[in-house]
């Protein structure tokens, strides 16, 4: 029997754990909060006024602000299906397939984990900019308009590249390891009883490795929904992600109150979304069984 | 119970924060009234024995910058902390201090941009003492008026410019060989030459922006623009004035949609200067607007073939600077320190260092640009425009006009694609 601790005790010895996130996590936060209704100010001194100005100016359907989370969302959204789709049939094929030189590949895939984002950015920049490698070779095989714009273009397709390729075997990771956790031998009954292989894989395969392939796909997306160095780099000069218009607000035009406004509304849009994407699949995977 | 340790853990951290807090003023020193004489600031500035520089700018400035320190703290005997970063953490750490009540900061000389000097000023975190009229080489600045104002921001002498950027048309020699020499040609120049003109993101770049003001003057008129934007700083006259049609036929927005059209990848803007010049050295774009130190960087790194480097200043002008500079922090500890150190950067040796070793760069004081090394190497660098061509500079770079017009143009220009 595990000897009781009173409430009062625990919560001393846990003091400096929450003192320490408190100031790390929930006072930045709290400060943010305060700062998109003008009660305090990150940026220059001001005394504290309450304000719903920011908010009216983010939702203003004709302002920049709400374009800018729709094109981060739908951005960040096309990238992370790209990504499901890949990882999902390289961590089938890595699972089932043996072949020579299979830990050698299985290494490589993995670069871009060990690749800080702003130098995988620049990169592709350097890839996909007019005249570089990847832009003259797409070109000269006639899979894109010589004259098409891979990199800060409009439709962000420099961002969904390079996002791809970063966030890609992370995910394949994760739905490996949840395969791994499969029992083989319910793969091998369906064989048995006339199944075939990609049929099993989609009836067997896929509804027992949904909790990897939801953990990375939504892990994946909220990393790059809110992140900054990709967009920063591969991003046109409009429409832009939101991180993009924050860190304009603050460090060209001092608007703290906009950047805060912002903020907030990145993290509860991640939230909302983790929220409801979890309790989509998760009645999905209800109704499956 | 539960209650009381919460209560005793809160206190806790309140008192380690207060801890934290230094509210002491000892140590701060600086002339407070009248104009101290020169040799009692020197005096001054070596009992104080130390002075810390932060500075930003690009990785050939942090070299240029580094070995002036050598000398200073020779001719002195006052020790230098060189601090390289970027003027926004600057700012932002001069903010926390006051917030903090951090009488006492440990930053003495911040070189900057007119921008985050008007946002220091404006917090209360810029010494507001005229200290450019008791250092003398000051006295030989190019125009006195930048004692007053930079960007037409006001200093109140409390901002010293330090170095003299320059915008000015890159070209490439090899493929053009009649550039639009005016203003007046660049659209019939664009229109000619499809896809060959670009400028980049004037949110990213300080090229783009320079362009897009000058270009601004050009289109209404400089006594127009100059009687609108020298009056105090009024945040609609920028947006009414962007969308009249000036004498020459168009609004600044209309001008530039019209552009836009011809342009290299419509629609497309060059994140930065950097990315602007990229695209000219692999021979997309022949004519675009490029500060003078990116190109002389690119060429001295081997990025920029030297030989297809055309460049020159459209008539009648192109405005002059940013004139980046120097000022005070208000929590500086070492201010007659701070004077000296700004005093050296203002010598005739360290501003024809600026041409000669850093390149790229024109001076701040007179007594320069006349000596025959510095024409004998503008000459012959190719990354400077003609001599006579920067013998009347105009300092209509307005700062916060600049700013509105930054956030308009992405909404009404890089939008309208």
């Amino acid at each position: 029997m595990k000897p009781k601790v009173k409430f009062s005790v625990a919560l001393l010895y846990l003091s400096p754990v929450i003192i320490f996130y408190s100031f790390i996590f929930v006072l930045p936060l709290i400060l943010v909060f305060l700062q998109s209704f003008g009660l305090y100010s990150l940026g220059p001194m001001k005394p504290p006024k309450f304000t719903l100005e920011y908010y009216l100016k983010f939702f203003d359907l004709k302002g920049p602000y709400l374009e800018s989370l729709w094109f981060s969302f739908w951005n960040s959204a096309l990238a992370t299906v790209i990504i499901s789709v890949i990882s999902f049939f390289l961590a089938i094929f890595f699972y089932f397939v043996n072949f020579k030189g299979k830990s050698f590949v299985s290494a490589t895939y993995k670069i871009p984990l060990f690749i800080p984002y702003l130098i995988s950015a620049f990169a592709w920049w350097n890839l996909l900019s007019p005249g570089g490698y990847a832009q003259r070779l797409l070109a000269a095989t006639g899979i894109v308009n010589p004259n098409m714009l891979l990199v800060n273009d409009p439709n962000g397709i420099g961002i969904i590249v390079a996002n791809v390729w970063m966030n890609f075997p992370y995910m394949v990771l994760l739905i490996t390891g949840t395969l791994k956790m499969i029992d083989p031998t319910l793969i091998e009954a369906a064989r048995t009883l006339g199944s075939t292989f990609w049929k099993s894989i989609f009836k067997i395969v896929l509804p027992l490795s949904m909790p990897g392939f939801l953990a990375g796909s939504i892990l994946s997306f909220i990393g790059m929904f809110g992140a900054f160095s990709v967009a920063f780099i591969l991003g046109a000069s409009w429409p832009q992600y939101m991180s993009i218009s924050i860190y304009n607000d603050v460090t060209q035009f001092s608007e703290y109150g906009m950047a805060s406004v912002q903020s907030v509304i990145y993290m509860i849009s991640a939230i909302l979304i983790t929220y409801f994407y979890t309790k989509i699949i998760a009645r999905l995977q209800g109704e499956r069984r | 119970m539960r209650g009381k340790v919460i209560i005793l853990v809160a206190l806790v951290a309140l008192l380690a924060i207060t801890a934290l807090a230094d509210t002491s003023t000892a140590g701060l020193t600086g002339p407070q009234g009248p104009i101290p004489s020169w040799d009692t600031v020197v005096q001054m500035a070596k009992q104080e024995g130390s002075v810390s520089w932060y500075a930003y700018g690009a990785e050939y400035d942090k070299l240029y910058f580094e070995s002036l320190i050598p000398k200073f703290e020779k001719q002195y005997g006052i020790k230098v902390n060189f601090i390289f970063g970027d003027w926004y953490a600057f700012l932002q750490k001069l903010l926390a201090e006051q917030k903090a009540g951090q009488n006492v900061g440990d930053m003495d000389l911040v070189f900057t941009w007119s921008i985050p000097f008007n946002d220091a000023w404006n917090a209360g975190v810029v010494w507001k003492y005229p200290w450019s009229y008791v250092i003398p080489n000051a006295r030989n600045i190019v125009d006195p008026y930048l004692l007053q104002y930079t960007d037409m921001i006001p200093t109140n002498g409390a901002f010293v410019p330090f170095i003299w950027w320059q915008v000015a048309f890159l070209y490439n020699k090899q493929m053009v060989k009649n550039p639009p020499q005016s203003w007046d040609d660049l659209m019939a120049w664009v229109k000619a030459n499809p896809g060959k003109f670009t400028y980049c993101d004037p949110n990213t770049g300080g090229s783009g922006h320079t362009f897009l003001i000058t270009l601004s003057q050009w289109l209404y008129g400089y006594d127009r623009y100059y009687n609108s934007m020298g009056m105090p700083y009024n945040k609609a006259l920028g947006s009414e004035l962007w969308n009249t049609v000036g004498p020459k036929g168009y609004s600044l927005w209309g001008y530039l949609k019209e552009l836009q059209k011809y342009m290299y990848q419509p629609g497309f803007y060059p994140a930065g200067n950097s990315a602007a010049i990229s695209l000219f050295s692999k021979g997309q774009v022949w004519l675009e607007p490029q500060w003078l130190d990116v190109t002389a960087s690119w060429i001295k790194q081997g990025l920029l073939d030297p030989n297809i480097v055309g460049l020159y200043i459209p008539k009648p002008t192109m405005d002059a600077g940013g004139m980046d500079g120097l000022f005070i922090p208000y929590n500086a500890p070492h201010k007659y320190a701070a004077m000296v150190l700004a005093n050296y950067l203002l010598s005739n040796e360290v501003q024809t260092g600026i041409v000669l070793d850093r390149g790229g760069a024109f001076p701040v004081v007179t007594g320069v640009m006349n000596k025959p090394e510095v024409i004998q190497a503008i000459k012959t660098q190719p990354y400077w425009v003609p001599l006579d061509s920067v013998t009347n500079p105009l300092w209509l770079r307005s700062g916060l006009y600049m700013d509105e017009l930054m956030k308009d143009w992405t909404q009404i220009i890089a939008k309208s694609q």
